[in-house]
């Protein structure tokens, strides 16, 4: 078994009166694609906030490669290489699909200050390289058509593709994915599903949350679920759906 | 005829002017989205700093007016230190107005700003002369050309134009760099572009400063253009003119701004000044104020984007076009 790239402490977070994660404890290891899965308020999109930085936790802690992150900003989380989406496709409207990818790509020295006042070569070259890459992953998951639209003009499932082509720029370490597959038409998901497991395969480690279960007994394993802010049950789909507890709270008589 | 050249001259001048200060707000506002309600304090704290910097002390001229400083420094110290004042004010303002709070909360932290400055100003008599404002203030080189105010009006043209050179460097350079794809993506998505690892509190920060230090430069060639500068050329109406040319012209577009500049400030205000006089004195110009707020509305309508909308900034093909992966996703891919 491989080591946890991420780990979960005892975490904790409240709204008001409303305890949304409460002393969540569990691991993602390297190389898979860990599925967090649970009944609406089971305080799955929390976690992904707090993992991310978007929101604080009241209590506990978040390991990552050996680094603490609970407590930081979002945008330092993210250079630690952790890249998330988000429940609501989250693009740069007003950018071409393109520019969004460019965003992506992790900070580099042709995208300061200084630089925008020299001359145009000051950044010219290193962002060409960045391009042929944008392009290759455009092409990859058949978008090139779109490269110079605003990524507002696209349907809401092309732009959970630009979300997820534009954290692959980053190439992060771990990709938190907030149900990528959400309004997503089911050919479109089965693609994205088929790019999920080539970037598993191809050793990228994901946490993902996703209501579509034949999605996620396909995709994830292991699969975490959560009820009332806690982990209930953690192993494979399999095992879970024998589990009278998961039952209980989440796949309901079986026609899940 | 000289009066004829000497108005057109300086109407010149005061569009230079508008160009730099709005483009100035172009990089705060139609690039990073900031919505700097305080946007005519910097343009004042530039035209103040300019005018203290190239006054004498207050004794030299019989104390009539009370300031602070009186540095009497030489040509271009006085325009440098406006841009600079400029870009340094942003500072605290960004800290106060855009840490912790959400965008529209933060036009508000703006707006109060502005009110609580002119305030300050206007109470303090011996800060910047209090509500009469400044006078006497030296002209740059006026010492060296020795020429009639006609022909020192080309003097002060040459000396705009090169300011509005240095701005539309600045302007463009950040518009078309990756830095600048960088404030329309925290526009666009404050989240989202935290998500990958950029900050969108010390992006917007640099904004700010870029745009408050040419606000700064534009200010202090108002002042020095003018002579004199007091509260009331820099009540927070005007800060809606700036807004009202940008959304006119076209915001992230450098023409847009420049077409804005000469439509809405030069245009509007200068063209009424020839309506013959009716009603009571001062009619006109809240008339003017009157049109200015209409065609804002009827911009923001109806043409939210302006006469010259941000381009597309569409990028070439690079790299291997056989190395495409699998084939497009069915059904979505392509279509639109």
């Amino acid at each position: 078994m491989t080591a946890g790239l991420l780990r979960v402490d005892g975490l904790s977070c409240h709204f008001g009166g409303v305890q949304a994660v409460r002393d969540a404890t569990f691991e993602v290891r390297r190389g898979t694609i860990t599925g967090l899965i649970g009944p609406n308020g089971a305080g799955k999109s929390t976690v992904i906030n707090l993992i991310s930085g978007a929101r604080r936790p009241d209590r506990g802690s978040v390991t990552f490669d050996g680094a603490q992150l609970a407590g930081k900003r979002p945008h330092e989380v993210a250079r630690q290489g952790i890249v998330r989406t988000f429940q609501q496709a989250n693009v740069f409207a007003r950018l071409t699909v393109l520019e969004n990818l460019l965003v992506g790509a992790a900070p580099w020295r042709g995208e300061r200050f200084a630089a925008a006042l020299g001359p145009r070569r000051a950044w010219s070259a290193p962002q060409d390289a960045l391009l042929a890459e944008a392009w290759d992953i455009l092409r990859r998951f058949g978008l090139a058509d779109l490269a110079n639209e605003y990524a507002g003009a696209l349907s809401g499932g092309q732009r959970r593709l630009v979300e997820l082509m534009r954290a692959l720029m980053a190439r992060p370490k771990l990709l938190l994915l907030d149900e990528p597959m959400a309004g997503v038409s089911p050919p479109l998901a089965l693609a994205i599903a088929a790019r999920l497991t080539e970037l598993r395969d191809a050793g990228m480690t994901m946490l993902m949350v996703e209501h579509e279960l034949r999605l996620v007994e396909k995709l994830c394993d292991p699969v975490i679920v959560m009820a009332g802010g806690t982990v209930l049950a953690e192993g494979p789909m399999a095992e879970l759906q024998a589990n009278q507890a998961v039952i209980d709270a989440y796949l309901g008589g079986g026609d899940a | 005829m000289t009066g004829t050249i000497y108005y057109l001259s300086g109407l010149a001048i005061l569009f230079g002017i508008n160009v730099i200060a709005i483009w100035g707000l172009d990089l705060q506002f139609g690039l990073a989205g900031i919505n700097n309600f305080a946007y005519i304090v910097f343009q004042a704290a530039g035209g103040y700093a300019a005018a203290l910097f190239a006054l004498k002390p207050a004794k030299a001229y019989g104390s009539f007016e009370t300031y602070l400083g009186g540095w009497h420094l030489p040509f271009p110290l006085p325009l440098l230190g406006a841009g600079v004042i400029g870009g340094v004010l942003a500072v605290p303002v960004g800290l106060i107005a855009m840490r912790r709070l959400r965008a529209d909360y933060q036009a508000m932290a703006m707006l109060v700003l502005s009110l609580i400055a002119t305030g300050l100003a206007d109470a303090q008599t011996g800060l910047v002369n209090g509500p009469t404002g400044l006078a006497l203030i030296p002209q740059p080189l006026a010492g060296v050309f020795h020429v009639s105010p006609v022909s020192y009006n080309w003097v002060f043209l040459a000396l705009t134009a090169a300011c509005c050179a240095v701005a539309w460097w600045v302007t463009r350079g950040i518009a078309r760099s990756p830095f600048g794809r960088l404030l329309r993506a925290v526009r666009d998505s404050e989240s989202g572009a935290a998500a990958l690892g950029r900050s969108p509190e010390s992006l917007r920060m640099t904004a700010l400063v870029a745009g408050g230090a040419l606000a700064g430069l534009s200010g202090g060639l108002l002042v020095e253009y003018t002579t004199a500068w007091g509260p009331s050329s820099w009540l927070y109406p005007e800060t809606f003119l700036f807004f009202t040319a940008l959304i006119v012209g076209g915001k992230g577009n450098l023409a847009g701004g420049a077409l804005g500049a000469l439509l809405v400030p030069i245009g509007i205000v200068e063209a009424t000044r020839f309506l013959p006089a009716f009603g009571y004195p001062g009619l006109i110009d809240s008339l003017d104020w009157v049109a200015i707020g209409a065609i804002l509305l009827v911009f923001l309508w109806f043409r939210p984007n302006g006469l010259l909308p941000e381009r597309r900034r569409a990028l070439p093909p690079i790299g291997n076009e056989k190395a495409a992966g699998p084939p497009p996703v069915p059904g979505e891919a392509g279509a639109r």
